[in-house]
């Protein structure tokens, strides 16, 4: 029971002057209750990969294989609806998806979509809203007076409400301050708990190593490097990519350690401050 | 399942083509020459001269011709159907009867003839938009109305109503496309039901749609006002027109093969 992903090949705008490979045969797995993050820069095909993920792009013949629990993507396939049942996807920016006249109405499109009945719906509205930490006075609310941040919560309850096994996020930090980046982080950590795999969709490193059990590292496309946080602060701190920062407690471990100081590569400030200071008082 | 990928009715391909670096107007002027001279000339043997002027063209304008011919697909539907209905609706002598659909020869005539002429056009046209950015054709349009702008008419205006709405039909394509995979990985279903039900299935999509195009011309408003913009009075441009010799030519060589074509077509008329 994974997601799968076989030498996937994408390319836009196949024999046009415009052509551009958006993804070279790219492989990846992961399993519910693990978190993966997909980490590129921009124009690095992430979110194209993103969006195969969920079935709404599939491969063509000859261009790879994806599949999700045992449902095979296939161009045609009636399976395709029962992928974006089981993953959900929420795109940059969710918020804009927003149409409905209450926040219940939002909230309740997806469930009602696969079937929830009608009398079960305020549960699992109330529930998603309950996950997201908005509470049940928003029910009657409409959507489009809520804060940016409220906006982007329901937005994200309304993915939730459909109970996926999987949860993609493209690019859902985009446009949050600092404080709301944490809070994100800590909620869909929590959703990770609850069993759900999380596909995470970022440029932003540090979060990446935080939070994944695995990473997967795109260019251009192309797989850079994939494996766990460890593996990726070694290979990345030999051979950075091009418009993806390390983070900053990294680059100074780094730093000391190509100064010949014996420290761990660390992106954790605390460890790094306690192998220094037992450094200094050791000497 | 990239909904609305293909190449846009309408798209501009840059390539390094002399037709490409032409003067807008020069190209517009030559387009009307051209669809003008595709309504005045009715000997068939026109369609010939008009296919070869057509292969020359995208032979100068380095794009395969396939691409040329791709671009009239989304009207088709179009030409076909204004194929069908000369032809099964112009009377004269019967070649085929059945019930009460007859066929006449004059209406296989007429088909095949406002089908091939409708083609026509839109090919002509379709070439324009294809080798000039809408920036170029906007600029064009604008330059060659500015004679009329003493007598009030708002050439710079529609100019820039015309470049904005150009400008924003791929960016609101695109947005729309990822709207639709928005609801769609929601589960929504945008293809089944009735007529009804299909435009209920639309709201989702539509909603949000209308959101985003009220929020950009909000920003895009703001943004010209913030950068003073005041209408086109002592407005300079960057990259301003400028008419060469090669678009003197490629204008005089349009003009004089289809003056030749309408003379000839008359002459053969009328013998």
């Amino acid at each position: 029971m994974s997601i799968i992903v076989k030498n996937l090949t994408h390319i836009y705008h196949p024999s046009t002057p415009l052509e551009t490979v958006a993804l070279k045969d790219v492989n990846l797995r992961t399993e519910k209750g693990q978190w993966l993050s997909i980490v590129g820069h921009t124009g690095s095909g992430k979110s194209t990969l993103a969006q195969y993920l969920n079935a709404l792009l599939v491969p063509e013949a000859g261009r790879g294989e994806v599949s999700v629990e045992n449902y095979l993507s296939r161009p045609g396939s009636s399976q395709l609806r029962s992928i974006r049942h089981t993953v959900g996807l929420v795109f940059q920016y969710p918020e804009q998806q927003l149409f409905a006249e209450t926040v219940f109405e939002e909230v309740a499109f997806a469930p009602r979509n696969w079937g929830v009945a009608e009398k079960d719906l305020e549960e699992v509205v109330k529930g998603a809203l309950r996950e997201v930490g908005l509470s049940e006075s928003f029910l009657d609310r409409n959507p489009f007076q809520l804060s940016g941040g409220e906006k982007r919560r329901i937005a994200l309850a309304s993915v939730l409400a459909a109970n996926p096994a999987y949860l993609v996020l493209d690019e859902p930090t985009a446009g949050l301050d600092a404080t709301g980046r944490k809070d994100l982080v800590k909620l869909l950590l929590s959703q990770k708990e609850k069993g759900r795999g999380i596909v995470f969709v970022t440029h932003d490193l540090e979060i990446a190593l935080t939070a994944s059990d695995s990473i997967l590292v795109l260019e251009g496309g192309k797989e850079v490097v994939q494996g766990d946080p460890e593996k990726i602060v070694q290979a990345l701190s030999q051979n950075p990519v091009r418009g993806l920062c390390l983070p900053e407690v990294l680059e100074l471990a780094v730093l000391l350690e190509q100064g010949g100081w014996k420290v761990p590569l660390t992106w954790n400030q605390r460890k790094l401050f306690q192998s220094i200071v037992k450094r200094v008082r050791k000497s | 399942m990239k909904f609305l990928n293909h190449l846009t009715f309408g798209q501009f391909v840059p390539a390094p083509s002399i037709i490409h670096r032409l003067d807008p107007r020069c190209k517009i002027l030559g387009t009307m020459l051209l669809l003008t001279g595709i309504f005045l000339i009715k000997h068939p043997m026109a369609f010939g001269v008009w296919a070869l002027l057509l292969l020359v063209m995208t032979f100068f304008s380095k794009l395969p011709f396939s691409l040329v011919l791709r671009s009239v697909k989304p009207v088709m539907i179009l030409v076909v159907f204004t194929a069908l209905i000369h032809l099964f609706f112009t009377k004269g002598t019967p070649v085929f009867q059945w019930g009460i659909i007859s066929i006449t020869a004059e209406g296989i005539r007429m088909g095949a003839y406002m089908g091939l002429r409708l083609l026509f056009l839109v090919l002509f046209a379709c070439f324009l938009t294809l080798t000039t950015s809408p920036m170029e054709l906007s600029d064009g349009l604008e330059k060659l109305f500015s004679p009329l702008a003493p007598l009030g008419f708002p050439a710079h205006e529609l100019a820039m109503m015309m470049t904005i709405a150009l400008r924003f039909i791929p960016t609101l394509l695109d947005e729309t496309d990822r709207i639709m995979k928005a609801q769609l990985a929601r589960g929504a279903n945008l293809d089944k039901g009735n007529l009804w039900q299909r435009l209920r299935a639309m709201l989702p999509v539509l909603v949000p749609l209308f959101v985003i195009v009220f929020q950009r011309a909000d920003d895009l408003a703001t943004a010209m006002e913030a950068r003073c913009y005041r209408g086109g009075n002592g407005r300079t441009r960057f990259k301003p027109l400028c008419w060469k010799m090669r678009d003197s030519a490629a204008l005089i060589v349009l003009i004089l093969t289809i003056g030749l074509l309408i003379y000839i077509d008359r002459r053969v008329i009328v013998l």
